[in-house]
């Protein structure tokens, strides 16, 4: 078992003081940045992200990554104390974990949210432990052709899986396309799309696109609402704590099944908002309990937060593996990746095992780190969100500004900033998914210049994707997934079901 | 927590005055059916655009693959097609016709949330004024017009995110944020 050396060589790295105190930071930020509306985690590492250009890449993603951990578990916070979704994917954690604090429950609800939480998220990581060095060997025969083809399959799933409308999911991944071909283009060397504008020759960063899309996008649609924080008090005692504990495994059930639809949901760019829908809406089907489901079922915070938390650290596989971020925050970090110099894929494993290994160990240390810190800081960052919102919006909208400043020290930046909040407003208003667009902005050159190479490999034929199996089922599967909704369209018109609608926005 | 005891304006949660008036019930400003079908053709005029920038080089293939112009040309088209779909579903949804998306109050609320943050980018970028006096001018204009705050409490939460700032990045992160004529004359850099 060469990833059980792997592995430890891994924790080597992961726990020294320096990485350490790192997670802790990364995932108290994380909770604050979960914990505010307006603020989710691919904005969080976002903003992080250009402080951590002199950072060594190890250490970089150990901050970034625990802030993932840390926002994932704030949003489940607010959901359960104020009924506000800190995060879009922890929706479903507000159907039953609010009722529950309603009943004066809360400590309960905490409990259950926090440690089903850290069981899909120790779950993910055993199967990326498991899974990252086959996925890597399979993805080492890979060409051109094949990461086109991966590529194009990642959206392909967007399209068939997804659960957003077709045309929305092709609207926002074509227009992430298009941003990311604006300015030098690598292969010609031309200035493509840039209008006559010298501003817009460096291209658009994703980062700029996503501080306006989560953050601005986020503020604006939650100004549209009366915000009221009636939130419920919540102090954690040690005792029903352990009372929790006790009473979990008697839900393996519901876990193990939560845990592998989120890792299911993680792998294929799903992502963890869908995932935690999805295995809400099967927890409700399958419970023997399902008429109580609503009005505090412990079973329905269990569900969503075990394929909330799992789904969120298997999207690290496929970016790690093959390029392919399994979700938008996922998407961001990779586009970090790259800015670090590194070059997500199967190389990584062999090239940088110190930065592969050091993750995967301290995901499994920072999820422990997490789930302590949020237990014992429940009460604090629940007392930050009793700051009157007409104070903290204006500040998170300075705190989004000056993050898109410090991608670039580029002025036109804050301008696109304002225009991707009106953009990412719009498209939560009328359901356009917003992480393909992400997605797209950052595998964008890397998925043109795959097909373009593999153009010119096969002198300039599409049979280049049909030339060998792996690269052909690749493409087929693909294909099939897109014409996904029009069978599935076909079929419901024979058999009237009633579809399951989930909407796919991170 | 700390500073919401410190801070005794408004304890209603959003912006002033306005956000006191009932969300539901409100007239409506824009349907569920009629935001869809603007977005649809917002994103149609974007497809177009791309279709239009990608015009500038060679769209077609030669003998080496395709040309500079061609996968921003087709993803213009991809843009186009997807956002001609979204229309149609728009147009012959069946469910949404009469809900509203947005309610007048709401779209008071949405501006009166914009225009102070449309301010902050003028004078720091239009005006090349820098992002502390933007931030200090935006956050001073919120707290004390929307947030009904005193100026003490303003003016301590306005200039102490700048200095924060100002000491988190110049000094701490060595990042230049950044700065205006202001800055300049008192010799900061």
């Amino acid at each position: 078992m060469h990833n059980i050396a792997d592995l430890l060589h891994g924790f080597q790295v992961a726990l020294t003081g320096y990485h350490l105190a790192l997670m802790v930071a990364g995932v108290l930020f994380g909770i604050l940045v979960g914990v505010l509306p307006g603020l989710g985690a691919p904005n969080g590492v976002t903003l992080l992200i250009p402080l951590t250009f002199s950072m060594d890449p190890v250490s970089a993603i150990i901050l970034l990554a625990s802030m993932y951990w840390g926002a994932l578990f704030g949003g489940s916070t607010t959901s359960i104390l104020f009924n506000i979704p800190g995060e879009p994917s922890s929706v479903a954690t507000t159907f039953d974990g609010h009722p529950m604090a309603k009943q004066g429950r809360a400590t309960e609800a905490l409990s259950y949210a926090f440690l089903s939480a850290a069981f899909g998220a120790l779950f993910g990581v055993v199967v990326i432990t498991l899974l990252a060095v086959p996925a890597a060997k399979f993805a080492h025969k890979f060409s051109s052709p094949e990461y086109f083809a991966v590529y194009f399959l990642a959206f392909a799933c967007f399209v068939g899986l997804g659960g957003a409308s077709p045309f929305k999911t092709l609207v926002s991944a074509g227009m992430g396309f298009s941003l990311a071909a604006v300015g030098m283009d690598t292969i010609s060397g031309s200035l493509r799309l840039t209008y006559g504008l010298p501003d817009l020759v460096k291209g658009v960063s994703f980062l700029v696109a996503v501080i306006g899309l989560f953050g601005i996008g986020e503020l604006i649609a939650t100004m549209e609402e009366r915000l009221e924080f009636r939130g419920v008090h919540a102090r954690v005692s040690p005792r029903d704590v352990l009372k929790t504990i006790a009473a979990l495994p008697a839900y393996w059930v519901a876990l193990i099944r939560s845990s592998l639809v989120g890792c299911w949901m993680g792998i294929t760019p799903g992502g963890p908002t869908a995932a935690s829908f999805m295995s809400y809406g099967l927890a409700r089907r399958f419970s023997p309990r399902s008429d109580r489901f609503g009005k505090g079922e412990p079973e329905g915070v269990i569900a969503p937060e075990a394929a909330d938390h799992s789904a969120g650290t298997s999207a690290m596989l496929p970016m790690l593996a093959l390029g392919i971020p399994g979700s938008a925050t996922a998407a961001v970090m990779m586009g970090g990746l790259m800015i670090w110099g590194l070059h997500p894929g199967p190389m990584l494993f062999v090239e940088q095992k110190s930065f592969v290994w050091g993750l995967i160990a301290s995901m499994y240390v920072a999820n422990v780190v997490a789930v302590l810190l949020v237990l014992f800081t429940v009460p604090l960052f629940a007392a930050i969100l009793r700051i009157p919102f007409a104070i903290i919006a204006p500040l998170i909208v300075v705190v989004c500004f000056v993050g898109a400043w410090t991608v670039s020290s580029s002025p036109f930046d804050l301008w696109l900033v304002l225009a991707f909040g009106v953009i990412g407003y719009l498209f939560k208003k009328c359901d356009y998914p917003i992480a393909p667009l992400v997605l797209a902005m950052v595998i964008g050159d890397k998925a043109e210049d795959a097909f373009r190479q593999s153009m010119i490999m096969h002198a300039g034929s599409l049979g280049a994707f049909w030339s060998n199996w792996l690269c052909g089922s690749l493409m087929t599967l693909a294909i099939l997934l897109l014409l996904w909704p029009l069978i599935a369209s076909l079929f419901r018109r024979r058999v009237a079901t009633t579809p399951a609608e989930m909407p796919v926005r991170e | 927590m700390v500073v919401g005891r410190l801070l005794p304006g408004r304890e209603s949660l959003g912006i002033g005055a306005l956000q006191q008036q009932q969300t539901s019930g409100g007239r409506v400003l824009v349907s569920r059916r009629g935001l869809a079908i603007i977005t649809a053709l917002l994103a149609l005029g974007f497809g177009a655009a791309i279709v239009l920038g990608a015009l500038e080089y060679d769209v077609g293939w030669d003998e080496r693959g395709p040309e500079p112009g061609y996968f921003p040309f087709l993803m213009g088209l991809v843009v186009i097609a997807g956002a001609a779909g979204a229309l149609i579903e728009a147009i012959f949804a069946r469910d949404q016709t009469a809900q509203a998306a947005i309610t007048l109050d709401q779209a008071r609320r949405i501006g009166l949330f914009l225009l102070p943050m449309l301010g902050f980018l003028v004078l720091t970028v239009a005006l090349k004024l820098g992002l502390y006096v933007g931030m200090i001018a935006y956050l001073f204009t919120v707290m004390l017009w929307q947030g009904n705050y005193r100026l003490p409490a303003t003016a301590a939460v306005s200039f102490g995110t700048a200095a924060f700032f100002f000491v988190m990045f110049e000094h701490w992160l060595k990042v230049a944020l950044m700065k205006g004529p202001l800055e300049a004359w008192l010799g900061m850099h």
